[in-house]
């Protein structure tokens, strides 16, 4: 009996995370590598049709309708402008591959790039302190690193050595993106069941490694700003519907005097 | 007599049956490929003559209007055909998606329902990012893989919807139905015709009201009248 009310709340929620999502994604409008999200909607339809026998048929059919549903879509797989720092420490990947990591409790997470550091033991990791999967040591003698966009890590060694490699980082990627989830500070975190797949950078378009880069975010300006326009306004016609509802059961209540 | 006391409650009841048609084309304002429902008729009760309200899906238009989104799995399609998607053992048809490629191959929307290919079965491409030509041709790497099924579906005819994967019966494919790569139909909602119907709600809801009172009206002054007599 309280459908239109319910219905409308619905719709008033699901705007309301919609305008969350636009938020988070403007408000990281300048953070490297992050991925915007968009909230999918599609038509919830309740399990009024399966007691079609039960009913009249055209009531039947009113009651099937059950609002709206929404899930928060990271758009992952489109990439940022990469925008050269200068900075050697600084790896950005031109594609759509990650570079593992070796996170918390052997966990493998993914990284899109971002900015290096040299730990105390001189193993290569993110700002954010996670060693890269591939195990890569900088002798302590070394005054630099290069990394080439096959992935091959070279050390500024002193005469006689000079330049060594000493090692390679390389790339994965899954085949669906819908199995990544997103962690704190710019890396996600594979389903249990997900796969992936690995090779060189350059290969099977995952893309190539660019050193003293970042990639920026995917975020566009114009696009979320109608979005914001958008959810703002239907937000205002679902409280609509809220304050007609109401309206219909005041009445209603004011039928006995 | 006794019949405009029902009258007074059906169309109190037809105008929140309206008002839930309304909140829910309002809350689907964002859905992608969503077609409002149009209440259409009145139907009325052969014996008393009271309203019923009844809503449906309005059917595809011929020419929508499209969105560019840029996602390569954004799909819709015009001219006449429909998409099936498969949930569970039920089959739901759609003009619009946002799909992705599942792990293993098979093309989703967010909601979890696969896409199916023409001639019935879950649609399975190996590339991530296929080119989708006109007729539904799915492309990777230059090679047709799968085509997507355009069905012809009449919407309006209740018995066209609610299909059932396992039965394998599907509808015939669509001539001349086209799809398109990177855009959605945007929902068809139009808040100034809702806004419409709520009022003519409110007000339908206020005439089932007023008869009501008079009703009541009139069973009290036959009350205090045949008291009269009886004294």
């Amino acid at each position: 009996m309280s459908g239109a009310l319910e219905i409308a709340a619905v719709g008033m929620q699901a705007q309301q995370r919609s305008l969350d999502t636009i938020a988070n994604n403007i408000s990281n409008i300048n953070t490297p590598t992050f991925k915007r999200s968009e909230l999918r909607f599609s038509e919830l339809v309740g399990s009024g049709s399966a007691d079609a026998e039960a009913f009249p048929a055209d009531l039947a059919r009113r009651d099937a309708a059950a609002g709206v549903e929404w899930r928060a879509w990271p758009v992952v797989d489109r990439q940022g402008p990469i925008e050269p720092t200068g900075n050697a420490r600084d790896l950005a990947i031109d594609g759509l591959g990650f570079i593992e990591l070796m996170g918390p409790a052997g966990r493998i997470l993914l990284w899109r790039g971002g900015s290096l550091r040299v730990l105390e033991d001189g193993t290569l990791a993110t700002s954010g302190g996670y060693a890269l999967k591939a195990g890569i040591n900088l002798p302590a003698e070394a005054t630099g690193f290069r990394i080439d966009r096959d992935g091959k890590v070279y050390a500024s060694l002193p005469e006689p050595q000079g330049e060594t490699q000493i090692g390679q980082i390389n790339l994965v990627k899954t085949a669906d993106f819908a199995q990544l989830e997103r962690l704190d500070g710019g890396v996600f975190a594979l389903a249990e069941d997900g796969a992936l797949t690995e090779a060189g950078p350059g290969e099977e378009g995952l893309g190539s490694l660019v050193q003293a880069s970042l990639e920026r975010s995917n975020v566009d300006l114009n696009t979320e700003m109608v979005s914001l326009l958008i959810s703002q306004r239907a937000y205002a016609a679902n409280a609509q519907v809220v304050r007609a509802a109401d309206e219909l059961y005041g009445i209603a209540n004011g039928l006995r005097r | 007599m006794a019949g405009l006391s029902d009258l007074a409650a059906s169309m109190l009841a037809a105008s929140q049956g309206r008002l839930e048609v309304v909140a829910n084309n309002v809350s689907n304002i964002g859905t992608p490929g969503f077609r409002s429902r149009r209440i259409f008729q009145q139907v009325m009760d052969g014996r008393q003559a009271l309203p019923v309200v009844s809503a449906r899906q309005g059917a595809a238009a011929a020419n929508a209007a499209l969105k560019v989104t840029g996602n390569p799995l954004d799909i819709a399609i015009t001219g006449g055909g429909a998409l099936l998607l498969r949930e569970g053992d039920r089959l739901t048809p759609a003009f619009s998606g946002q799909f992705h490629r599942a792990a293993d191959g098979r093309i989703a929307d967010a909601a979890g329902r696969v896409l199916q290919a023409a001639g019935g079965g879950d649609l399975v491409v190996s590339g991530a990012a296929p080119v989708l030509l006109k007729d539904g041709t799915l492309l990777v790497e230059g090679q047709a893989e799968a085509r997507i099924g355009a069905f012809a579906l009449d919407l309006s005819d209740p018995d066209g919807l609610g299909l059932s994967a396992e039965a394998g019966l599907l509808p015939a494919e669509a001539d001349g139905a086209a799809l398109h790569q990177g855009m959605t139909i945007p929902s068809d909602v139009d808040l100034g015709t809702e806004m419409v119907e709520m009022t003519r709600a409110a007000r339908m809801a206020e005439t089932g009201a007023r008869v009501f009172q008079v009703y009541d009206d009139l069973m009290g002054r036959v009350a205090t009248k045949l008291g009269e007599v009886g004294r």
